[in-house]
């Protein structure tokens, strides 16, 4: 496979130049990111390596989605059982999944910057009222555009859910949602 | 495979999140493109409740979780039985395939 890459790669070298080598590797589907700098001092069998090297190690570390998926549910399903246990049932808490913040008429609000609405994973509801809410991501997930698009969204009056009967249930000022970082 | 499947609960079922694609390093833009196609195809199958319905009319965007609320029961059975062997195909393969189930 990468002898057939660096074929392709050399035929494109002799008829074009280094951005048609670029455009050519995106056709099939590989990495290649000519540094200019290097390209100015070394050969074009060095960059062609050096790219395929780069190109090798993305791939090793990209996962299948199926993969992302049985990582991302294992993950909820360990924060899930973390809050039966902190909120039980027997108590009068409960635990509602993915549900969108709306406003007072029950519509769902949109952040005003993205145009993206607000989707939370689990939130925790008793005597009426929202008193916990969680994210679950990753352990490397940046989550700062998501915490600020959620508090846009509460700004512009999305602060009720509706609950599992379809009641819309107030989320207080004092409760945001906390993100909960899991392998 | 299921939250409930993992932990042998009865919870409900969620199919797939496009937060869990992005967050594990795919590309955003054909992430949210998947999903798009799949609730074309699942629309165009009749296959979505009001709520699902009212979540594919606000738009598909980074935030959209696919799970069994969205679904009628014939679209639950449809994706419980498809939904794992197209998750790693291209948008327009699964339009192809879930069309011709």
């Amino acid at each position: 496979m990468i002898a057939e890459i660096v074929q392709v790669l050399k035929e494109a070298a002799k008829v074009s130049d280094i951005k048609e080598i670029k455009e050519l590797a995106e056709k099939n589907q590989t990495v290649l990111e000519p540094d200019l700098e290097i390209a100015k001092t070394k050969t074009l069998d060095s960059i062609i390596l050096k790219n395929l090297e780069k190109e090798v190690t993305q791939i090793q570390e990209a996962k299948l989605p199926i993969q992302n998926k049985i990582d991302g549910l294992q993950r909820e399903a360990d924060v899930l059982d973390e809050l039966k246990e902190q909120y039980p049932e027997d108590e009068g808490y409960e635990i509602l999944s993915e549900v969108y913040l709306r406003d007072s008429e029950g519509n769902i609000v949109k952040d005003p910057v993205t145009g993206e609405a607000r989707r939370i994973d689990f939130v925790v509801v008793k005597d009426g009222k929202v008193v916990d809410s969680i994210e679950v991501t990753s352990k490397t997930a940046d989550k700062t555009e998501q915490t600020a698009k959620e508090e846009r969204i509460r700004e512009n009056g999305g602060n009720y859910i509706k609950d599992s009967d379809g009641n819309l249930v107030r989320i207080p000022d004092n409760v945001h949602t906390r993100i909960e970082r899991r392998d | 495979m299921f939250i409930q499947e993992l932990k042998g609960e009865t919870k409900m079922k969620i199919y797939d999140k496009a937060k869990w694609h992005i967050d594990g390093g795919e590309n955003k833009k054909e992430v949210i493109e998947k999903f798009e196609v799949i609730f074309s195809v699942l629309k165009a199958k009749d296959m979505l409740s009001d709520e699902g319905k009212e979540i594919m009319e606000l738009g598909i965007d980074g935030s959209i979780s696919l799970h069994e609320r969205l679904l009628t029961a014939e679209g639950n059975l449809f994706l419980e039985q498809h939904y794992d062997s197209i998750i790693n195909l291209k948008s327009n393969e699964i339009a192809v395939k879930l069309l011709n189930i």
